[in-house]
């Protein structure tokens, strides 16, 4: 093959020297070549797997069956265009000199065997490169850091896409939106525990206009879900307002953030920053470890908080002044933020009312109508998680008649129209009516103001389940009234 | 004879010849070693600039050898010698020759030339920028052309003809630029530096003791000039060629070639002439290193003697005392070598 090669070139003293260096040439093309392409491979493979990846991600989201031929098209690409890329004699001879050291030599006695007529020291001078490209002694590869970057990457990628084909076996995301059957929100209601959820104050007086007949033909989907994430959110303040309520100093941060106070939390989180350097050790060990476990139960719910969380605990127990004053500044503000973001408690006590309504209607209907209890439509209920205990929350009421006293009971709103049962259509019917457990009448306050709930902050710092367990164990404190207070002229009416 | 055993005689004869070149290269630089300490780099430039028929512009302090060398060499070449000690009074006619008018052998009166020192095979032009312009630019046709005119006469010079200048570089009193058109045609300009202290022990030994014998003559003219045909034909690649165009167009500023040192501190770039120097030099280089190709070593090793005294700086340049030798690296660094 070499002397056919040879024979391109003209005829002249440098016939001999020039099969000789085609021959050697042509080991260097194959390397060369080789190179080139594997070089190209590599880049292509890159390619691929990007677009593999790519292909896997956008399947698996979209759920349909993947398409792989597309990953193969750049890996092809890489790999015509390398081979067509094939070095020429020239080209390799410019390269090896280059990489053997071969100070020129080749890629002159390629220029002199293809140049006539020749010179006086062209065949001296093509004899020695040939004889200096045979004796170098030099790797099949040239496998320099910028080759290796390279096919570090290529692997990397390939395992990556590799990796991505498992995303087929896994469920592919579901839509945010529902079909009409309201399923979405029926799987997800259950979820919500509401006999967990803590009432922000003033939430039992509000009136829930949720308690509207709900028609269950379709439901709000989105509903459970954000219910779901108030709760979480106000779960996470809650776990603060208990750490912080840990130690004494910071009760004020606590009160605050259960009233709802968040500005206030944050002036009292402040200070208590300023005033770090007064806490005992003991005390910051102990808010430090409370703040600890309330970032860990917060991490889901609200993460930037439980990080500030976390950060002020790291801070109280081992870190200078500067940083506790710091990092409970930092916490202030946070609450701050979270604190706003939340929302309402009318809010949050209006989609629970809402929620429960749906469920209701959807899952518990017969149920409902079996047990007689006239449970829907009611709204004298002391809470909504009360409500949803049914009838077995009116067993925690204690001696009728006596008013004032927190309890659970079932009564009619006046106000409400349409087929509501009216006043009097409760007549005969087991009604349980706020009681005065801490025995005698009940007290009416002297300002007039029972019918403003959640100014203790005592009550706001409780949570629905204490409630609830508080009202049917009878240690709910006489200035904790439980009935909303545009109701308890229903109650009340009962008495007189 | 078959064609094997042709190519294989004409392979042997390039050979030998080469090995020629490289045994009178060695021998020459030996002779002159044994009276020179040191120099090499300087002694290498001048042998390089004798066999590519080049000239040689010596730069150094007084008492560094320059003169010394030449004369060493012309004695170790056998080549005719002379030395002219440039002046401010020094006239062309002093350098060149005159027409005298003389008394012929028949009574009458005829006008004879004759010859000035510059007609000699090696000609030391010693402190030349002591000269006038005008005295200067009377070695212009000699350098160039190998010849000179007197009238309307001219007149060959003998070959070989090299022309080997030494300038102080610190004495500026009395003193005259050299023109740029007669920079340009000196092959090389070599810096002689201050000896180290090892070599001037040896300086002082060598000088103080005995004397020692002249050195012996190791080529003359004639194998002088047919080594510069030699070296002419030691072939060099189309791209390594290249290379050295591409490093002048780079040290014209105004060129888009050009690169960012030029821009910076060139007013004008170097000649055609610094492209031609620098190859026929790297030739030579390249047969002295042993290969019968020219590499972009060679190039780069030749490069600055042939570049530093054919950039003009700017004033700027100048100013903030920039060198040529210092725009010539650059140059190097930022021309690539494969274009």
């Amino acid at each position: 093959m070499h002397v056919e090669i040879a024979q391109h070139l003209p005829a002249s003293a440098l016939h001999e020297e020039a099969v000789e260096l085609l021959r050697v040439l042509s080991r260097f093309r194959w390397r060369l070549g080789f190179e080139r392409t594997l070089r190209f491979g590599l880049r292509g493979a890159i390619a691929s797997g990007l677009t593999l990846i790519g292909v896997s991600v956008i399947s698996w989201a979209v759920g349909v069956q993947n398409a792989w031929w597309p990953a193969a098209l750049p890996l092809l690409a890489a790999l015509a265009l390398g081979l067509a890329r094939w070095p020429s004699h020239a080209q390799a001879a410019l390269a090896a000199d280059r990489r053997l050291a071969l100070e020129e030599r080749l890629g002159t006695a390629v220029e002199l065997a293809r140049r006539r007529p020749g010179g006086r020291f062209d065949a001296l001078q093509v004899r020695d490169a040939v004889a200096r490209a045979r004796s170098t002694p030099g790797g099949w590869l040239t496998l320099d850091r910028h080759f290796r970057r390279e096919a570090w990457l290529a692997a990397g990628v390939v395992v990556l896409a590799a990796a991505s084909l498992l995303l087929a076996r896994l469920p592919a995301p579901q839509p945010s939106f529902v079909d009409e059957t309201g399923e979405a929100a029926a799987d997800a209601a259950p979820s919500v525990d509401l006999t967990q959820r803590e009432l922000p104050p003033g939430a039992e007086d509000i009136p829930l206009a949720s308690a509207q007949p709900v028609p269950q033909a379709k439901a709000d989907a989105g509903l459970a879900a954000r219910v779901q994430q108030e709760q979480s959110e106000r779960t996470a303040l809650d776990n603060l307002s208990q750490a912080l309520g840990s130690v004494s100093a910071g009760q004020p941060a606590a009160n605050a953030i259960q009233q709802g106070d968040f500005g206030s939390a944050r002036s009292e989180l402040q200070n208590l920053g300023d005033e770090a350097d007064q806490l005992s050790d003991a005390a910051k060990q102990q808010l430090g470890k409370a703040l600890q476990d309330a970032a860990a139960a917060s991490a889901q719910a609200d993460r930037q908080l439980a990080d500030k969380e976390r950060q002020a605990a790291q801070s109280l127990s081992r870190a200078t002044y500067g940083e506790q004053r710091q990092a409970l500044r930092g916490l202030g503000d946070q609450v701050q933020r979270s604190g706003s973001r939340s929302v309402s408690a009318d809010q949050l006590a209006r989609d629970i009312g809402q929620l429960q309504q749906q469920s209701a209607a959807q899952g518990a209907g017969a149920r409902s109508q079996a047990s007689g209890a006239g449970q829907q439509g009611t709204t004298g209920t002391g809470s909504q998680a009360a409500q949803q205990q049914g009838p077995a929350g009116g067993q925690g009421s204690g001696a009728a008649g006596q008013q004032g006293g927190p309890g659970v009971g079932t009564g009619t709103d006046p106000n409400m129209l349409g087929d509501q049962p009216s006043r009097l259509d409760t007549a005969g019917q087991s009604v349980q009516v706020p009681t005065k457990l801490n025995g005698g009448p009940g007290v009416r306050p002297p300002d007039g103001t029972e019918d403003q709930v959640g100014a203790d902050p005592a009550v706001g710092g409780r949570n629905v389940s204490e409630l609830v367990q508080a009202q049917q164990t009878g240690q709910v404190a006489p200035e904790q009234n439980l009935v909303p207070g545009e109701q308890r002229y229903v109650v009340r009416g009962y008495f007189r | 004879m078959t064609q094997t055993s042709v190519s294989a005689d004409g392979r042997a004869a390039a050979a030998q010849d080469i090995e020629r070149l490289r045994r009178t290269v060695e021998a020459l630089e030996r002779e002159v070693a044994r009276v020179i300490v040191g120099q090499e780099l300087v002694i290498r430039g001048v042998t390089i600039a004798l066999i590519a028929g080049g000239h040689v512009l010596l730069e150094g302090l007084p008492g560094l050898g320059k003169t010394l060398l030449v004369r060493t060499i012309a004695r170790a070449l056998h080549l005719q010698y002379s030395r002219i000690q440039f002046t401010p009074d020094l006239m062309p006619a002093d350098i060149l020759g005159t027409n005298l008018l003389l008394e012929t052998s028949h009574g009458g009166r005829a006008f004879q030339f004759q010859p000035g020192p510059i007609f000699a095979n090696l000609v030391l032009a010693d402190e030349i920028n002591r000269a006038t312009p005008k005295t200067q630019s009377a070695l212009l046709e000699a350098m160039q052309e190998q010849a000179v005119t007197i009238g309307t006469v001219g007149h060959p010079l003998p070959l070989p003809f090299f022309v080997l200048a030494t300038q102080n570089p610190i004495e500026l009193e009395g003193t005259y630029p050299l023109p740029e058109a007669e920079l340009d045609r000196f092959f090389f300009k070599l810096n002689v530096g201050f000896p180290t202290r090892a070599e001037l022990t040896a300086i002082v030994d060598r000088t103080t003791g005995p004397r020692s014998d002249p050195p012996a003559a190791v080529a003359d003219g004639a194998n002088v000039m047919e080594l510069q045909e030699l070296a002419r034909e030691i072939p060099i690649a189309t791209h390594v060629a290249d290379y050295a165009v591409r490093l002048v167009l780079a040290s014209h500023p105004e060129l888009p070639e050009a690169a960012e040192t030029a821009r910076r501190n060139v007013r004008f770039g170097a000649s055609p002439r610094a492209a031609q120097t620098m190859i026929l030099a790297s030739k030579i280089h390249a047969v002295l290193a042993g290969r019968v190709n020219v590499a972009f070593d060679d190039v780069r090793r030749v490069a600055l003697p042939a570049l530093r005294h054919r950039l003009i700086l700017s004033y700027e340049a100048e100013a903030k005392g920039t060198t040529p030798d210092r725009v010539v690296a650059e140059l190097l660094s930022a021309v690539p070598e494969q274009g």
